[in-house]
């Protein structure tokens, strides 16, 4: 199953943005696909993931998950300290409520995200944020939200995903949560 | 070179409190985050964030640094959401001292919470019929809580969940953090759209501080409920007793019984009383005894 998911994002890097659908966001899904590639290929940070929602497969070494097709504002809340630290944006925009203020757009359905989100038994949802700049949040959670409306309850991980000038993620930060 | 000097092994470097002499700054000093000390008379140069009104505020330990410590000088912080959020920031302490009978004051330069004394006692405030405000469990948890140790911070972030952060171990484990994030919007709504039979903040500010204090690592780090349609979880426990003990002379906070809302009609109803509940699960709308909860998507549209 992983491997036919990896040949269908090769499939969409190379041939996937010939479509007038999808050239509307096109460097939108460029990003997308490069998290999406990120968290299908890094070792490391899928022992985070795995440590964080407490998913005991070993024989898996990447967490299988499920992407949502809206788009939705994803703030810095819990990362500000560090972002500070590793200065990725400027200081005078690490503020969860400037960011906020800033940043914040209404939620929108992606086509591109619909098409990239095959199905399968996963438990762990991926939403994105919209792209900005050189960065891109995103947030892993394990509460289905296709079911639940934009609520959010149990647990949350918000990343950080900062891209270098090839478009390819550079470097992350991410923050753990337990909503409400 | 000429005139510099140096010397190895200049003895021990620790005062008392467990903290490192500050030799440098004077003779005697010791420096800690949130104050000063002159360790050999147990004064502060500071003035004590949080005062004891039977204690000069330059005293450290009660004056006794054999018995007692006090490495941080510091328990509950909300300099972040009052820098952010004042009116939050105000509306949490207006609430905590409402169901806790306790008189919190915040310090102005620290942030730092604590509640007023007299006679060596917590001050508590009293109704006309002279019966003290509030609710027991409520008071002796948050005497707890900043008479503890342990930092809680509580900080503003209007742009997720109310939520606790996560951290990791030198081993890569996740656990539970003392911090605390507050969206006063998705509060606010909680008490805009309680039912008029419930009092509007049995989910308010004070309640929520309190079922986040179960998630965190003072708390006891306790996830929700892993049957969220069936009970409210371990961090309802206190809450509710909270309610149940506010829950008098006709006013009505209600029971959280489930940590989930149930939808009918495109609408989510978070039920407080057996009757709301018995008519979600019917697929009907409740006549009363619940909260409207709004997705905290359409919460962050009307900003």
């Amino acid at each position: 199953m992983q491997i036919i998911q990896k040949y269908l994002i090769a499939f969409f890097i190379l041939f996937g943005f010939n479509t007038t659908d999808l050239k509307a966001q096109n460097s939108d899904g460029c990003r997308y696909l490069a998290v999406i590639d990120y968290i299908r290929t890094n070792i490391s940070f899928n022992k985070d993931i795995k440590a964080f929602f407490k998913i005991s497969t070993k024989k898996q070494e990447f967490v299988e998950f499920a992407i949502y097709d809206t788009v939705s504002f994803i703030g810095i809340g819990g990362l500000e300290e560090r972002l500070k630290e590793k200065k990725f944006i400027p200081d005078t925009e690490i503020n969860s409520r400037k960011y906020y203020e800033d940043k914040y757009f209404n939620s929108y359905h992606s086509s591109f995200l619909k098409k990239m989100n095959w199905s399968n038994d996963s438990k762990i949802y991926l939403s994105f944020s919209r792209p900005t700049d050189n960065y891109l949040l995103a947030e892993l959670t394990d509460l289905n939200p296709y079911l639940n409306r934009g609520r959010k309850s149990g647990h949350g991980m918000i990343v950080f995903f900062k891209f270098n000038s090839d478009g390819l993620v550079e470097d992350i930060l991410y923050a753990g949560f337990v909503y409400n | 070179m000429p005139g510099r000097t140096y010397s190895i092994g200049n003895g021990y470097r620790y005062s008392i409190n467990g903290q490192e002499k500050t030799p440098e700054i004077a003779p005697n000093t010791t420096t800690a985050e949130f104050w000063q000390y002159d360790a050999r008379i147990v004064r502060r140069w500071n003035i004590d964030p949080k005062p004891n009104i039977s204690i000069s505020p330059y005293n450290c330990f009660a004056g006794n640094p054999i018995f007692l410590a006090d490495v941080r000088g510091d328990t509950v912080d909300v300099s972040h959401l009052r820098a952010n959020n004042s009116k939050a920031n105000d509306a949490l302490i207006s609430d905590l001292q409402n169901k806790t009978g306790l008189t919190i004051s915040v310090n102005e330069k620290t942030g730092i919470a604590s509640y007023l004394k007299e006679n060596g006692a917590a001050k508590l405030a009293r109704d006309g019929n002279g019966n003290i405000v509030g609710s027991k469990a409520a008071r002796k948890e948050l005497i707890k809580m900043l008479d503890s140790k342990t930092m809680i911070t509580v900080k503003d972030d209007p742009t997720g969940p109310t939520r606790v952060e996560q951290g990791q171990d030198k081993k890569g484990r996740f656990t539970y953090t003392n911090t605390i994030l507050i969206n006063s919007v998705e509060i606010e709504s909680s008490i805009n759209e309680t039912s008029k039979d419930l009092h509007s903040t049995t989910y308010g500010y004070a309640l929520t501080f309190f079922h986040e204090r179960g998630h965190t690592l003072y708390g006891g780090g306790h996830d929700d409920s892993n049957e969220p349609w069936l009970n409210a979880g371990d961090n309802e426990i206190l809450p509710n007793r909270i309610r149940k003990q506010l829950s008098i002379n006709g006013t009505n906070y209600g029971q959280r019984l489930v940590y989930t809302q149930l939808g009918v009609n495109g609408v989510d109803y978070l039920p407080f009383t057996q009757e709301a509940w018995d008519s979600l699960k019917r697929n009907e709308v409740p006549s009363g005894g619940y909260i409207i909860i709004i997705p905290l998507g359409e919460l962050l549209k009307k900003k």
